[in-house]
């Protein structure tokens, strides 16, 4: 591996961390300031349900009782294509255990697609789910 | 042996009595002879010895008497006042000496069609005879001779004799009759032959009779008679058939729903009959080697009827009263639509209001696209004066503009014959295949579909179409239905499901994957106390941007409902989980076969993995992570399965609260690096109808695709004791696509993964329960081969699994079920459950 390649990678891995820990601690804590963290465009996946734009993502959120993430696994990864290459965009997987409002724990996985605007990590895509099976 | 105290039949039918009072107490079992006893006038008693095994089948009065019928080999054997036992089944027959030897010669036991032999027992003359006794022979010919002077007419032939189901006939209730045993039929034959009214009978109807051998109808030799019906037997032998029917003559001849009609020889092997019947099974004798239609031969197309194009529309009213068929010709000379995108297209055009209409026998003729049509004159006026004889093909289908087609017909192209698809037919056959009685559930998904609608298309996007098949199966199945699937049909609006209130119990649709727009398009469907609504894959959920508002705007429309798309509505609304989610419905192939599934498919087996590496590039990025540690195990298996499962986590890595400059391990780059992990992990099986996928960008250059759901691990090697290991996965793919394109239809793209992530997880117990409980419609061969059992082959491997182990039959079908049905694997699991002594005293017969 060489080492740009290297530095990306390490680079991506800090912004993982530092991502998802602001994130979890908004959606647990700062419900109402959760859209800050998206594009105005972004796409949002709620165990299968979507919503796009921020306005709508906000709206979703409002509406979800109210949270308490443990996450366990962090995985990321930088989006090389030349198509996003001019702009640092990463993809990022965090899983761990979830506690809704009486609700028993779960456990959820959460993939994100984040990329730098103004210096600003920013949500392009939120997929979320819950484990649970549908037949 | 314990046996009854004498007893005394009276069936009440004015005939005397019979004593039971077993004057010879010697029961034969298990010998080939009855000595020196002597078979005289009075009655015998046989006892069958089923131990209950035979619980479990639909009919075991009827597997029994068959077996009986084989055993007295064609001899006379009249049973009178059978009766069922949980151990054993009893049954009076008298001047039956022959049956009764040929009983003995088998050594008193009985050979079932599932394989089972089952002992009978026999102690002769139980009751003394006395004349005005119950007589079977002549109830049977009491009731042939009623019959004989009732005949039937049936699709329009008369004279017919009904002998459908003869053995159910009231007046037989104390005794068992059934064609199926030759000596039974005949006695009938010959009481026909001999009745003086007989040279009245146009044709037999012996439907649902349990025949096998029908030699007696020899008797019936060179009369033409109108119809010989032999459907729903067991007629196997062709060889048999042909010989006993050589000198039987009839206009048609029936043999649907025989084993002989479900071979690969048919009709191959009854050609030697085809002097002697015109017709058989509805199709012409000659037509029945190929499926018929008469745009091959019967119709010339370019001199048959008269052309009816765009310059003599004025002609049309011509035709306004005729019976024949018109065919449509619409030009497509590069063939650039399908079957199902021409109809797509070409039904358009139809009007609503007006007549049903469903086109027979398409098939695309050298540059046309041809179908015959019937009865359905408003609506080609309709089409001549509104369209002026084309078709509006709309902008975007490989044309940035809209198109006209211009086609023309040919007008009474050809008389209907007997022998045509009926539509209407076609139709009520179809329904009525559809409907599944365990489940009170009518399946109509993807109705087009049905091997009864070959030759015919039923456009389910006209409501009146939908109407009249909703009708239909109202009336077929009134009280019984309780759900109707009406999935992938096209549907554009329900419009009189007003039909569908004769159903009483009906409290579910599915009209998952149609064509509704709007919710107002199916506002009829709130006439029926419906519980159960599924509507996803239609446009009109799009009209809602969240979820809640949806599940609200559905249930204003719908307020008794409890479950919508599956899911529970007295739940949190709207946050319910959605199996799938699409970011953009031209990205719907790709979860498909064009990529996901294929991909997952490759990804199973070892050998087939070298194919995945088609999709990685020299820059393509792979890592791995592994959340299920040994903290969330803890039972006597958690050695091995991490043992297992150290298979993924040598590869995995994980960056939380890890120092990041050591970020760099465990991440894959490039196709040799990723494809020598990807050879190294175990052979798995992926539960395809657990998969929940979620598109989240799609813009044609780029996709990112994510999938979760259960797999199984099949590792093999040391790691076995343990067996397949379950396991939750989930998949993210970012794909790029480069060199457009490409291939034949010049749409084909290449496909690269430029980043993908597997993560392994701890399945929840739900995901356990319902593992691989789905039949998934799997494209790859080795689902072929992994054919269901049949029930019948089922039953037989109860019964042979219940003589080897000498369990009770419940104990049976636990363990055999458990093993999926493999008996080897069944019987494995027998001794181990022994030997750990899970198995109690009790389970053993």
């Amino acid at each position: 591996m060489n080492s740009e390649l290297k530095g990306k990678i390490e680079s991506c891995a800090r912004t993982a961390d530092t991502f998802t820990r602001l994130y979890y601690a908004s959606v647990d804590n700062r419900r109402h300031q959760i859209g800050r963290l998206y594009l105005d465009n972004a796409t949002f996946s709620w165990n299968g349900n979507g919503a796009t734009g921020r306005e709508m993502i906000e709206r979703y959120f409002l509406e979800l009782p109210t949270s308490s993430h443990q996450m366990n696994t962090l995985d990321a990864q930088p989006i090389l294509d030349p198509a996003v290459a001019n702009q640092l965009t990463y993809l990022i997987l965090a899983s761990g255990t979830v506690k809704f409002a009486h609700q028993s724990i779960r456990n959820f996985q959460q993939t994100f697609i984040v990329t730098a605007e103004n210096d600003k990590w920013k949500i392009a895509s939120d997929c979320y789910r819950l484990q649970e099976v549908m037949v | 042996m314990n046996r009854p105290q004498i007893r005394v039949l009276n069936f009440g039918d004015g005939s005397l009595p019979i004593h039971l009072d077993y004057p010879d107490s010697r029961v034969f079992s298990n010998c080939s002879s009855y000595g020196d006893r002597v078979l005289g006038r009075n009655w015998n008693e046989i006892t069958v010895h089923h131990r209950g095994q035979l619980n479990y089948l639909e009919n075991p009065q009827q597997m029994i008497m068959e077996g009986l019928y084989q055993a007295v080999d064609g001899a006379e054997f009249y049973p009178v006042c059978y009766q069922c036992g949980s151990k054993a089944d009893t049954l009076l027959a008298r001047n039956c000496k022959a049956a009764i030897d040929n009983l003995f010669n088998l050594n008193l036991t009985i050979s079932l069609d599932s394989g089972a032999s089952i002992p009978i027992s026999v102690q002769l003359g139980v009751a003394e005879y006395r004349v005005n006794q119950i007589s079977p022979p002549f109830l049977i010919a009491r009731v042939v001779t009623q019959l004989i002077t009732r005949l039937v007419q049936k699709d329009g032939v008369d004279g017919l004799l009904n002998l459908d189901n003869f053995g159910d006939h009231p007046e037989f209730r104390n005794i068992v009759v059934s064609l199926g045993n030759p000596s039974i039929l005949m006695n009938v034959c010959q009481v026909i032959r001999n009745d003086s009214e007989s040279f009245r009978v146009n044709g037999f109807i012996l439907s649902n009779n349990h025949i096998r051998n029908v030699r007696p109808l020899t008797l019936f030799a060179n009369v033409d008679y109108a119809l010989l019906d032999l459907s729903g037997n067991k007629i196997k032998s062709a060889d048999r058939l042909c010989r006993a029917l050589e000198q039987f003559r009839a206009r048609e001849l029936r043999l649907d729903k025989n084993p002989i009609a479900r071979s690969h020889q048919f009709p191959g092997n009854i050609k030697s009959l085809g002097r002697n019947f015109k017709v058989v099974n509805g199709v012409p004798f000659d037509m029945l080697y190929k499926a018929y239609s008469p745009l091959d031969g019967d119709i010339d197309l370019e001199t048959d009827g008269s052309r009816l194009d765009a310059n003599n529309t004025w002609k049309v009213s011509e035709y306004e009263n005729s019976q024949d068929w018109h065919a449509f010709m619409v030009p497509d000379p590069v063939h650039e639509f399908s079957q199902d995108m021409f109809f797509n297209f070409f039904f358009i055009g139809l009007e609503p209001e007006l007549s049903e209409f469903y086109p027979c026998y398409y098939k695309y003729i050298k540059t046309d696209h041809v179908f015959l049509v019937r009865n359905c004159f408003d609506q080609i006026a309709n089409l001549v004066k509104k369209y002026n004889l084309e078709m509006w093909i709309p902008p975007g289908i490989n044309h940035n503009e809209g198109r006209m087609f211009r086609y023309y017909l040919r007008m009474n192209v050809s008389t209907f014959k007997q022998h045509h698809v009926d539509p209407e037919q076609c139709i009520q056959k179809a329904v009525q295949s559809c409907y599944v009685p365990q489940n009170r559930l009518l399946n109509l998904d993807r109705f087009q579909s049905n091997e009864n609608l070959q030759n015919v298309v039923v456009p389910l996007s006209l409501p009146k179409v939908l109407n009249h098949i909703l009708s239909v199966a109202s009336r077929l199945f009134m009280a019984t239905c309780s759900e109707i699937r009406l999935c992938r049909n096209k549907i554009l609006n329900v419009e009189g499901a007003h039909v569908l209130r004769r159903m009483g119990n009906l409290r579910a649709v599915d009209l998952s994957h149609n064509w509704v727009h709007e919710l107002p398009m199916i506002t009829s469907l709130g006439e029926l106390p419906l519980k159960s609504l599924v509507l996803h894959g239609n446009p009109l959920c799009r009209n809602y941007s969240l979820p809640s508002e949806y599940v609200r705007a559905v249930t204003e429309l719908f307020p008794q409902l409890t479950t919508l798309d599956g899911v529970d509505l007295q739940t949190n609304p709207g946050q319910s989980p959605q199996k799938n989610f699409l970011c953009d419905t031209g990205a719907y192939e790709l979860v498909g076969e064009v990529f996901l599934k294929n991909y997952l498919l490759e990804f199973e087996r070892e050998e087939d993995r070298c194919n995945l590496i088609k999709y990685y590039s020299a820059d393509s990025l792979f890592t791995l992570t592994c959340n299920y540690s040994h903290n969330m195990v803890q039972n006597h298996q958690t050695g091995q399965l991490m043992r297992r499962l150290s298979a993924y986590s040598k590869h995995a890595r994980n960056l939380h609260r890890k120092d990041s400059s050591n970020a760099s391990n465990g991440v894959y780059v490039g196709s040799s690096e990723i494809a020598d992990v990807l050879f190294q992990l175990p052979r798995v099986s992926h539960d395809f109808a657990s998969l929940q996928t979620d598109v989240m960008h799609y813009d044609g250059q780029t996709a990112i695709i994510y999938v979760t759901g259960l797999l199984r691990d099949e590792a093999s090697g040391g790691s076995r004791p343990i067996g397949d290991v379950l396991l939750g996965f989930s998949r993210q793919f970012v794909i790029k696509f480069d060199g457009d394109g490409l291939g034949l239809g010049k749409r084909a793209r290449r496909l690269k993964i430029t980043n993908e992530r597997l993560n392994i997880m701890k399945p929840s117990n739900n995901m356990i329960r319902n593992a691989f409980s789905v039949n998934y419609p799997n494209p790859s061969e080795r689902e072929c081969t992994l054919e269901e059992d049949s029930l019948d082959v089922k039953d037989h491997k109860l019964i042979l699994f219940q003589e080897v182990t000498g369990l009770i039959s419940t104990w049976c079908t636990s363990i055999v079920e458990e093993a999926e049905w493999d008996f080897e694997r069944a019987m494995k699991l027998f001794i181990q459950k022994n030997e750990d002594n899970e198995i109690p005293d009790l389970a053993f017969a």
